[in-house]
């Protein structure tokens, strides 16, 4: 049988599709299926959220009470422990202290220890700076003061009010 | 010759090995929580060092790769096919010409260091990707944590950040009957063991994964160790397996012979009978039943076989079906070269 889409290719995926009761039925070739965006049969299983299941079930049980009762969360990326049953991953290095006591039993399970004892790093790298949109803005500000201040230098000249000249070009060197 | 094409120590069984740290940068949040001038930060950083690391390493943006380029990345194991699906602008792959170096920007975790070769070779894979990690910690600050070590997204890599696994080859064992055991036990050594293509039914094409679970609580030469430990055992089963195939004379060769014949007949071929048929054939080849194939062209016919990496040899994008019939031409071009 040829797809019912191109009616070029064999067809080798039988898409039925159910809407309000209507069923619908088509032949595919594996090329429109993918074009249809219908080709993952394979369905895979999120990894991260069976994971997260897993974490689940066992923070339900009785090892973990404290966590039905206060909701911890992490000042450093917003994330809550809800959020990692949920996800399977931490938000951020943080997240490892705030939510040191599930990770303690949690790694217990997983590695039967919680414990590092293997190497780290030696080297002493300076941190990274992110360049974010807030950093701008304060330079903006700077720059935006050193005209102002400028502007009230060249007017106190030359108005010639030589005292406030002196402390605007005194705050000025400061700044730079 | 890129390592995938090459004969390793043991390779009749283990295929190749792989070594994997993951590691984040202090100060800067993991990748699922990063805003866009974090992920930016990191990729810009990275770029900025690659000439300082060496070993002829580049940098690629994921986003100057099209989708081919990508899948053949998969199909070499050197990416997950998550990662190349990724549209996160600031993905990226630094690579060797060799590629046996590939370390991968914001995927789950800032970095992910990835060392390859083929056969047995986790002690030299393992001093080489400890070389290149001490590099990177000159240029770039971890997150390390005194008790649980090298921080990672996962909790199920947390500690060392260190997977080793090794892939393997197990027909024999297959044939035999005996995988279904020998998986279970394997699982029970605290160790993961997994069929790399095919679904939890099915291993296609015998190949298997064996990975360590554990991460933390154990000294990166422990885990290598135990790798090496289980891989030795595997291959004395396998190869007692075979031992026993052999003694079948005739009924073996037969069987072999025919997925031979097949393999290099066929007018069209899909990918899982490809994979199929070239497990038996490089059987037969290990055994010295065919004598018609040597090493690399088993490795040849088992990455040109892939559809992308297909594509690629064939020079264009292939539909399916297209690809069933430029499979069994190209096979018969490796088996006749």
């Amino acid at each position: 049988m040829l797809c019912q889409n191109c009616e070029k290719n064999e067809a080798n995926i039988r898409y039925t599709q159910i809407i309000n009761g209507v069923k619908k039925e088509i032949a595919l070739c594996s090329d429109c299926a993918r074009k249809l965006g219908i080709d993952d049969l394979r369905m895979p299983i999120n990894f991260n959220s069976f994971l997260g299941d897993f974490f689940n079930d066992y923070a339900e049980t009785e090892f973990l009470p404290m966590l039905q009762t206060t909701e911890l969360k992490c000042k450093t990326c917003g994330m809550t422990y809800n959020d990692f049953i949920n996800t399977g991953v931490f938000g951020c290095s943080n997240c490892y202290d705030v939510f040191s006591n599930p990770i303690d039993s949690l790694l217990k399970n997983l590695h039967g220890t919680s414990k590092h004892i293997g190497r780290g790093p030696k080297g002493k790298a300076e941190k990274l700076n992110v360049e974010n949109v807030d950093n701008k803005k304060e330079e903006k500000k700077t720059e935006s003061k050193k005209e102002m201040l400028e502007r009230d230098l060249e007017k106190a000249i030359k108005e010639e009010r030589y005292e406030d000249a002196a402390k605007i070009r005194d705050e000025l060197k400061e700044m730079k | 010759m890129n390592w995938y094409l090459q004969n390793g120590k043991d390779s009749d069984v283990i295929i190749s090995s792989r070594v994997r740290l993951s590691r984040n940068i202090e100060g800067i949040p993991f990748v699922s929580k990063c805003k866009t001038e974090e992920l930016k930060t990191v990729y810009k950083k990275m770029k900025e060092i690659v000439p300082l690391i060496g070993y002829g390493l580049k940098f690629i943006s994921l986003k100057d790769l099209n989708d081919l380029n990508r899948e053949a990345l998969v199909e070499k194991n050197l990416i997950s096919a998550e990662f190349a699906k990724s549209k996160n602008p600031f993905s990226a792959i630094i690579i060797n010409d060799e590629e046996n170096i590939c370390i991968t920007i914001n995927e789950e975790d800032h970095i992910k260091l990835q060392v390859f070769s083929s056969g047995l070779e986790l002690e030299n894979l393992m001093n080489l990707a400890m070389e290149i990690d001490q590099k990177l910690e000159e240029l770039i600050p971890y997150s390390f944590h005194k008790k649980y070590g090298y921080l990672t997204a996962c909790p199920t890599n947390v500690g060392t950040g260190l997977k080793v696994s090794v892939f393997t080859h197990l027909p024999a064992l297959t044939i035999t009957g005996n995988i279904r055991r020998f998986l279970s036990a394997i699982n029970n050594l605290g160790m993961s063991i997994k069929g790399v293509y095919g679904d939890s039914s099915k291993a296609e094409g015998d190949i298997y994964q064996i990975s360590n679970n554990q991460t933390i609580g154990i000294t990166e030469k422990e885990i290598t160790k135990n790798l090496k430990l289980i891989s030795q055992k595997v291959l004395e089963q396998e190869k007692m397996a075979r031992k026993y195939l052999t003694k079948k004379g005739i009924d073996l060769e037969d069987k072999l012979y025919r997925d031979f014949g097949v393999l290099s007949n066929a007018k069209k071929i899909s990918e899982e009978e490809a994979r199929e048929l070239i497990s038996n054939v490089k059987l037969g080849t290990d055994l010295g039943i065919i004598s018609e194939l040597n090493d690399t062209k088993i490795s040849e016919l088992m990455l040109y076989t892939k559809p992308a990496s297909l594509s690629l040899r064939v020079g264009k994008k292939l539909s399916v079906y297209e690809q069933e019939i430029e499979r069994a031409n190209v096979i018969k071009q490796i088996l006749s070269e």
